[in-house]
């Protein structure tokens, strides 16, 4: 069976050859398919950006390879910037990146690169303002006018633009507020449902990826030390507190309501299950009185 | 590659001349400057080279760092000799080719003028290899200090913070362009491309974000700075105190040595 991506014994160091030489990312391997959304989680230098980075050839790994569609990334780096619209990198706080004079001709940047021209290049970026919900009338605003959240939202829409088949964002919510941040989920989910896109997410709020991911890579000090579903890994605490991550505040409260004798299911990490969970006990207690 | 531009040259080995007043290395290089030019026979350069050795050494930097700041300036040297060799005059003729005239005189010229670029530039990458970028300029900004009388009362203080936040912020600046670069680049931006006009239009897309991001960030130092009561240089007091010790006296001693040896040897 083929994947959309595959990594191999990924390994990268900084400094090379001096003695100060220690590996930001360590022998990490995994594969994933199309229309997944894959949580990329851990601490603070554990190598997550490092990690993404290599996945669209920003930085050539010192040894292993990333596989997009079974083919070598740096098989030839002359096609590098074909790589890089086929995998697409939001990174943390991408408003800053925006710079045209209107928000239609940012979001055409990337294609723009990719070739695209005239009527080809509207389409497509029209295509992807109406996908994410980026209203006709702001197109022709400068995105400078805009505010954070809808910034925020346009520099997400110009690495879609390109169409990516699989498209990493790098702390995607950080610093929204919770309009800004469910915007922001229902991009990604909009845009994996419409191109069937393999998504990954890199975060360390298990909140947002207990919502948005199905899959989960755990990271430790450049180690992967488990990558499965989102169910598995929050149901298995020793992982996480060997990555140095709580689960989400839901689970932990389900896990005290548990100790206090109530069945609850081991599978409850959203609120919103938690809401339904406890509304439904609350019945079954009901009739059972 | 960006990271590879150094900035700020200090190199903490502890040394008799680290450990100086910053006042006094910048006056004294001042001096030893002075006195490289007055310099004007083979004796008295000779003089000054051991001299500045002798304060290499003293630095406890690596001879490898020195060798670095000459090699920068290898072409100034090659091109400048090149000029004195064959348009100097005077002496004996050794050949004549076209527009070309080698005499001894030139090559003596070559060899002194070279020697002497080189001198200097060894003279100044020791202030800057010893003093760290803000002793620096704290250094400056009490050496100016003077100007206040002559009516410019906030002007020094405001050039020395200046100095201050420029030096401050260059890594972040740095660190800043690699973020964007990136970033752009993950939008296929083509950077490594391409004519001379097509690469300086590349650049635009990272430009602009960087300045709009300088400009932000300047507004918001400002704020933050207001916020703690800053209102320039006008009853501040200094957390470290710049003082002359004994060091200092010493070395001045020894470079007034130096001065008038070099003096004398010209004599000769």
């Amino acid at each position: 069976m083929s994947f959309k991506l595959e990594v191999k014994n990924l390994t990268y160091s900084y400094d090379g050859n001096s003695p100060l030489k220690r590996d930001a990312v360590s022998d990490i391997s995994f594969a994933v398919n199309d229309g997944e959304i894959i949580g990329i989680v851990g601490h603070t230098g554990s190598g997550k950006s490092t990690l993404v980075q290599q996945l669209n050839g920003l930085i050539k790994p010192s040894s292993g390879e990333v596989l997009l569609d079974s083919k070598s990334i740096w098989e030839n780096p002359k096609e590098m910037r074909k790589i890089r619209s086929k995998v697409g990198l939001v990174f943390q706080y991408p408003e800053y990146q925006l710079f045209e004079d209107t928000v239609f001709e940012d979001i055409a940047f990337g294609p723009k690169n990719m070739g695209l021209s005239g009527d080809e290049l509207k389409t497509q970026v029209l295509d992807i303002a109406r996908l994410m919900g980026i209203k006709e009338e702001y197109l022709d605003k400068s995105p400078f006018d805009l505010s954070g959240g809808e910034k925020r939202r346009v520099a997400i829409a110009g690495v879609m633009a390109m169409k990516p088949e699989v498209i990493i964002f790098d702390e995607p919510v950080a610093g929204l507020d919770p309009k800004g941040r469910n915007d922001v989920i229902n991009m990604i989910y909009n845009y994996r449902q419409a191109y069937n896109a393999t998504v990954f997410v890199v975060s360390h709020n298990m909140e947002d990826m207990a919502q948005i991911a199905d899959k989960l890579i755990v990271l430790s000090n450049g180690k992967l030390i488990a990558f499965d579903t989102v169910e598995k890994i929050f149901s298995n605490k020793a992982i996480l507190s060997k990555a140095g991550l709580n689960p989400p505040i839901v689970t932990r409260v389900m896990d005290a309501l548990r100790e206090k004798g109530i069945k609850v299911p081991e599978n409850i990490f959203t609120v919103s299950a938690a809401v339904d969970f406890l509304l439904n006990y609350e019945k079954e207690g009901e009739a059972n009185d | 590659m960006i990271k590879d531009i150094t900035f700020g040259q200090y190199y903490d080995s502890k040394s008799f001349i680290h450990k100086m007043d910053p006042r006094s290395k910048i006056l004294l290089l001042i001096l030893v400057t002075v006195f490289l030019f007055i310099a004007g026979n083979f004796y008295s350069q000779g003089l000054a080279a051991a001299f500045i050795i002798f304060v290499l050494i003293v630095t406890k930097v690596p001879i490898k760092m020195y060798l670095k700041n000459l090699k920068v300036i290898l072409p100034i040297v090659i091109f400048t000799s090149l000029i004195n060799m064959f348009y100097s005059g005077g002496g004996n003729e050794i050949f004549k080719f076209w527009i070309f005239t080698l005499t001894t005189e030139g090559i003596y010229k070559a060899i002194f003028m070279s020697l002497r670029i080189m001198l200097l530039i060894l003279a100044s990458a020791v202030l800057t290899y010893t003093t760290t970028p803000n002793d620096l300029t704290d250094a400056i900004e009490s050496l100016l200090s003077p100007l206040k009388f002559v009516g410019l009362k906030n002007a020094v203080h405001t050039l020395a913070m200046m100095m201050t936040i420029a030096l401050r912020f260059i890594p972040t600046l740095i660190e800043e362009t690699e973020k964007i670069m990136n970033a752009q680049k993950a939008r296929g931006a083509d950077l490594e491309s391409g004519n001379l006009l097509q690469r300086i239009k590349a650049l635009v897309p990272i430009l602009i974000p960087l300045l709009i991001s300088s400009v932000m960030r300047a507004f918001q130092l400002a704020e933050a700075m207001e916020c703690r009561c800053y209102n320039g240089g006008v009853g501040r007091v200094r957390m470290r105190k710049l003082r002359f010790s004994v060091r200092d006296f010493v070395a001045l001693i020894i470079s007034i040595f130096f001065s008038l040896s070099v003096i004398l040897l010209n004599l000769l």
